[in-house]
C-alpha cells in the first residue's frame, strides 16, 4: 500500500510537472499578452494590460503545487523568492500580490465575468468561456 | 498612561485584524524578526540601525534588534488608498509607533502620488530593511546604512515605465522631519566622547547628553532600473540639515551646532539576481560628513542560503567643539577625532517555509579610527568586536 502511494505521488508529481499551464483572460479582452507581460502584470510591474485597462491577477493558494509551477515557469521564483518579492512590494506600499482564489475552478468563473483579470489554469482545465493567451 | 495608550492601541489593531476579513477593503499583513545576538569577542558591538538599535553589550540580547511591523491598506475607492504601518520594536521597548500614514492617489495605472509620513528612500533597502524575509542577511550590513533620517513628512510623486527589455521607476519626492532626540546621534556621539570611567578606570556607561537633527526642503530622486536579472538604482537627495548639541542637563541652551547647513546624499546600488546567484555593492556619498558602502554575495542552494558581505564606512566631517576636543586620543594634526571602520560578516538563511526564514551571522567589525564606535573600555579608541547573531524572519 505504501509503496502504491509512493508511486501514486511519483506519478501526481511528475504529471504536475509536465502539465502545461494556459493563462486565460476573459473572452471580451483584446490586449495583447505576451509572456514578458504575464511576467510583468504577477510581479506588479505593470497594472495595466496594452490597450490600458486595469490588469487583475490571480492566483491559486500558497503550497498548491500549480501556482509553484506557473510562479517558477512564468515569473522565474521558487515560492521563497515569491514571498520575498511580495513582502518587498506590499511593505513599501509598491504594490499588493495576486489576488489568491480557492482553486482553477474559481479562477475560470472569475475571469469569465470579469474583464479585467487573468488568471492560469493547468491547460485541461481550460473552459470555452475564457480565452487563453499564452502557456508555460 | 503610556501603557493605556499601548493597549488601546493594541486592542484597536485587534479588532482591525478581527474585521479583516470581513471586508474586502481593509487589507492587513505584517512581518515580524526576533533577533538574538552576543559579543564573541571585544567590549560591545553595535549595527547601530534603526534609531540606535542593536547594541549588544553583555550577555545574550534579544530585545534591541527585535520587531513586529502590522500594516494594514484600506482600499477606499479604485484610485483612493490608506496605508498605514506600525512598527513594535524592542529598541523603543517595544512601545508601538506609527511608522508610516499616507495616502495614495492612482493619477492613471502606472502614476501615482503619495502623501504622509513616508519612509527616505534613500538606500535600496531603504523601503524594507525592517522586513527581515524579504532580504538574506541577518540584518542589511549596517556601516553603509548610517543615515540618521529614515521616515520624513512629505509627498511623493512615482511613475513606473515599461520599456519593453525593462522597466524604470521613478520617484520624485519632497518633505521634512523633525528629530528630537536624534536617537542615533546622540548614541555616536556618546560613545565618540562621552563615555564615563569611576576613578579606577571602570567603565560606568554615558553622558546623558542630547542631539536633535531637523531636515527641511528635502528633495530627491529614485530611479530604479530592473532588466531581467539586473537592476540599477539611482538615488540623489539635497536639503537642509540642522544638527545641535545639548549638554546633561543644558535644557534648551545648545552646547553646540544650531546652524541650518546645505546637505546631498546620493546612493548608487547595482545587483544581479541570476539563478542561484545574488551579487549586490551600493555605494553612498553624504556630502562633507561620509561615504560607506557594502558588497555581499549570496549563493541560493535549495532552502539553505550562505552569504558574505564586506561593509565600509569612513568619515570625513572633524568637527571641533568650543573649548577643542577632550576626549584624549585626538588626531594630532586637526585635533579631532576621526571615524572609520569596516565589518565582514558571514551568514546563512535556512527558509523553513516560504514566509518563514532563520538566519545566523558572525560579524567581525574592525575599528580603523580614532573615535570609539561603540564601548571601549580600555579608553584608546579602539572598538574592535566580533559578534554572532541569530533571528527568526517571518511574513503573516
Amino acid at each position: 500500500m505504501k509503496k502504491l502511494n509512493t508511486l501514486l505521488a511519483s506519478l501526481l508529481l511528475s504529471a504536475s510537472a509536465c502539465a502545461e499551464i494556459a493563462v486565460i483572460v476573459n473572452p471580451g479582452n483584446s490586449a495583447d499578452i505576451s509572456a514578458d507581460d504575464v511576467k510583468k502584470i504577477y510581479l506588479g510591474k505593470i497594472s495595466s494590460f496594452s490597450d490600458g485597462k486595469d490588469a487583475l491577477p490571480l492566483t491559486l493558494k500558497e503550497g498548491n503545487a500549480l501556482r509553484g509551477d506557473f510562479n517558477q515557469r512564468a515569473l522565474g521564483k521558487d515560492d521563497v523568492r515569491y514571498v520575498a518579492y511580495w513582502s518587498k512590494m506590499l511593505f513599501t506600499g509598491a504594490g499588493v500580490p495576486p489576488k489568491e482564489m480557492d482553486s482553477e475552478q474559481a479562477i475560470v468563473e472569475l475571469v469569465a465575468t470579469n474583464p479585467n483579470t487573468i488568471g492560469f489554469v493547468d491547460s485541461a482545465n481550460v473552459s470555452p468561456n475564457v480565452k487563453v493567451v499564452t502557456s508555460f | 498612561m503610556r501603557k493605556h495608550v499601548t493597549t488601546l492601541v493594541g486592542s484597536c489593531l485587534v479588532v482591525i485584524a478581527a474585521s479583516a476579513t470581513a471586508d474586502d477593503n481593509l487589507r492587513i499583513s505584517g512581518f515580524a524578526s526576533l533577533v538574538g545576538g552576543t559579543t564573541l569577542d571585544g567590549d560591545g558591538y553595535w549595527a547601530r540601525l534603526p534609531d540606535a538599535a542593536g547594541q549588544y553589550a553583555t550577555g545574550w540580547d534579544f530585545q534591541t534588534e527585535s520587531r513586529v511591523g502590522l500594516q494594514g491598506i484600506y482600499t477606499i475607492d479604485k484610485k483612493l488608498s490608506l496605508t498605514g504601518q506600525l512598527m513594535i520594536r524592542g529598541v523603543n521597548d517595544f512601545e508601538p509607533q506609527m511608522e508610516w500614514l499616507y495616502a495614495t492617489y492612482r493619477v492613471t495605472p502606472d502614476a501615482s502620488v503619495t502623501a504622509g509620513r513616508i519612509r527616505l528612500p534613500v538606500y535600496h533597502y531603504s523601503d524594507y530593511m525592517d522586513v527581515g524575509i524579504a532580504y538574506p542577511w541577518l540584518r542589511v550590513p549596517s556601516d553603509a546604512y548610517s543615515l540618521a533620517l529614515t521616515n520624513i513628512h512629505g509627498i511623493s510623486f512615482n511613475y513606473n515605465l515599461d520599456w519593453d527589455v525593462g522597466t524604470t521607476s521613478f520617484k520624485f519626492y519632497t518633505g521634512q522631519q523633525h528629530t528630537d532626540p536624534n536617537k542615533l546621534i546622540t548614541a555616536i556621539e556618546q560613545y565618540k566622547t562621552e563615555q564615563l570611567y569611576d576613578d579606577s578606570g571602570k567603565y560606568r556607561g554615558v553622558r546623558d547628553i542630547r542631539t536633535t537633527k531637523d531636515y527641511e526642503d528635502l528633495k530627491g530622486i529614485v530611479v530604479d532600473t530592473q532588466i531581467d536579472w539586473f537592476n540599477v538604482r539611482l538615488s540623489y537627495l539635497t536639503g537642509k540639515e540642522k544638527f545641535t548639541y545639548y549638554a546633561e542637563g543644558a535644557g534648551s541652551t545648545p552646547l553646540f551646532g544650531g546652524a541650518w547647513a546645505d546637505t546631498r546624499f546620493i546612493d548608487v546600488s547595482v545587483s544581479a539576481d541570476y539563478g542561484s546567484i545574488f551579487a549586490i555593492a551600493e555605494y553612498n556619498d553624504y556630502d562633507n560628513i561620509y561615504s560607506s558602502w557594502f558588497t555581499s554575495l549570496v549563493y541560493r542552494t535549495g532552502n539553505w542560503s550562505p552569504y558574505v558581505f564586506y561593509s565600509d564606512f569612513k568619515g570625513v566631517l572633524r568637527f571641533i567643539a568650543p573649548g577643542g576636543v577632550t576626549a584624549g586620543f585626538e588626531d594630532g594634526v586637526t585635533g579631532s577625532l576621526d571615524d572609520k571602520y569596516h565589518s565582514i560578516g558571514i551568514g546563512v538563511r535556512y527558509n523553513l517555509n516560504p514566509r518563514t526564514a532563520i538566519k545566523a551571522e558572525i560579524t567581525d567589525f574592525t575599528d580603523e579610527g580614532d573615535a570609539a564606535v561603540f564601548i571601549d573600555k580600555d579608553r584608546d579608541g579602539n572598538s574592535d568586536a566580533t559578534a554572532f547573531a541569530v533571528s527568526l524572519d517571518i511574513a503573516f
